[in-house]
């Protein structure tokens, strides 16, 4: 069951979930603007903040999508608070970074999953990285494959065999696989 | 073994397919082959994050509304919400103590404590409006909410305090507890409460907790508590400019 505080952010998390262009757009409005601040005043840049957020409701959109979720604040403080856990996250896994020590920037608790899904949204955007460099019919294949669809209702779908698309899912897959594996930011990643 | 062989063996260990003597071989080989078992790790991993049409949509809306998008022209301020009666008593009460505030510049120029505070006080807007769902198993919590926003704050505050010794962790009764005691003038029992969600560390209430308890101090006329925890307010968190307007003036 998906609970929030207003009717409003009820709203909002339902809109997240059907990936609703408007609601998109009004949490830009909304909250944004704050974690550009926020960022910005942390060693980071309006880019930087741009990214966080863009992770952050992805976060989150995961976390609704999971059917059980209940918001026990305001969602725009949520989001704030996503935000700044992964940007310091993000601050803490740069070896390069030399800007403010961590310990002066406050952090929040979140829920365990939260800090999980916040500690592999590098990894996972690395990932969609290279997933989105593959072709249509290849990110097709292994998006069903990867929902678990069984290989003769994919064929069905693109009209071929089975066996074909057993054979271009290994292939996809292995290019995939290998493009995460020499990417310089996962081997980092794979460290911490 | 290929690399066809190999993902189809990761393939069937994650979808559970693997059984027997099968099974047993390729933990074994696990134990002892650490890049196989990374490129399990990955392979999970992979199709964790990928799996479902949803996220990908999701993902081009974002990229979408990021492209378009440009700062608002005024932030819309995160309080400016909810009950209109309510806010409007509110404002009419904030503008009779600028008046005052004004009056007092005039023939003294030096604010009180207890003056910026009473300029910078609201009582936080209440925004659990359910109460038909959860809320209800609680007996009195639609009676503190009503007298809440009837501005009963003395009454209100031990309502809650009766739904809090039910469940003496909950943060969101302790935050309106303490809020209501506050716009009662016991300022010590709020000092009490907020400095509880700000040890607990609360996600839903630390950031208004630090801003509510300067404003406990300022009503004890304790200038220099109130002072250092404003300082603890950073850009971007609740009240942060006029945290900084009232370290401006004391």
């Amino acid at each position: 069951m998906i609970q929030a505080q207003t009717p409003r952010d009820q709203k909002i998390l339902e809109g997240i979930l059907h990936a609703d262009n408007q609601v998109i757009k009004q949490i830009y409005d909304d909250v944004l603007p704050s974690v550009i601040r926020w960022v910005s005043e942390n060693n980071g840049t309006e880019s930087d903040a741009r990214d966080v957020f863009q992770e952050a409701i992805i976060a989150l959109f995961r976390k609704v999508e999971t059917g059980n979720f209940t918001l026990t604040c305001k969602l725009k403080s949520y989001i704030r608070i996503v935000c700044r856990n992964l940007w310091l996250t993000r601050i803490r896994n740069n070896k390069k970074f030399t800007g403010t020590p961590l310990e002066e920037i406050e952090e929040v608790k979140l829920e365990n999953d939260m800090i999980e899904r916040i500690e592999q949204s590098e990894k996972e955007q690395v990932f969609f990285k290279h997933f989105d460099a593959l072709g249509e019919n290849c990110r097709n294949i292994l998006k069903w494959f990867f929902e678990k669809i069984p290989l003769k209702k994919i064929a069905e779908k693109l009209d071929t065999s089975e066996s074909y698309i057993k054979k271009r899912k290994f292939l996809c897959k292995e290019k995939l696989v290998k493009a995460v594996q020499a990417d310089l930011k996962f081997n980092e990643l794979k460290n911490h | 073994m290929n690399s066809e062989e190999k993902y189809a063996l990761i393939e069937k260990y994650l979808s559970k397919e693997l059984e027997g003597d099968a099974l047993e071989s390729f933990e074994a080989q696990l134990q002892t082959d650490p890049e196989l078992k990374e490129e399990l790790v990955l392979h999970r991993q992979l199709s964790e994050t990928l799996k479902g049409e949803k996220v990908h949509e999701l993902r081009n809306v974002l990229k979408e509304v990021n492209e378009n998008w440009e700062a608002p022209a005024t932030t819309p301020d995160a309080t400016k919400v909810v009950h209109f009666n309510f806010r409007r008593i509110l404002s009419m009460a904030a503008a009779v103590a600028l008046l005052l505030i004004a009056y007092h510049w005039f023939f003294n120029n030096n604010l009180s404590s207890q003056e910026i505070y009473a300029s910078n006080f609201e009582p936080y807007v209440m925004v659990f409006d359910q109460r038909s769902g959860q809320a209800s198993e609680v007996p009195t919590l639609d009676q503190a909410i009503d007298l809440y926003h009837n501005q009963d704050f003395g009454t209100s505050a031990d309502a809650f305090e009766k739904i809090l010794a039910e469940d003496p962790e909950n943060m969101i009764y302790i935050f309106y507890t303490a809020n209501a005691r506050l716009a009662n003038q016991e300022a010590d029992k709020a000092i009490a409460s907020f400095k509880k969600i700000i040890k607990a560390n609360d996600v839903s209430f630390v950031e208004q907790s630090r801003w509510y308890l300067a404003l406990a101090y300022l009503q004890k006329e304790d200038k220099e508590s109130a002072k250092s925890w404003l300082e603890k307010i950073q850009n971007g968190q609740f009240k942060y400019k006029e945290a900084q307007d009232i370290l401006s003036n004391l």
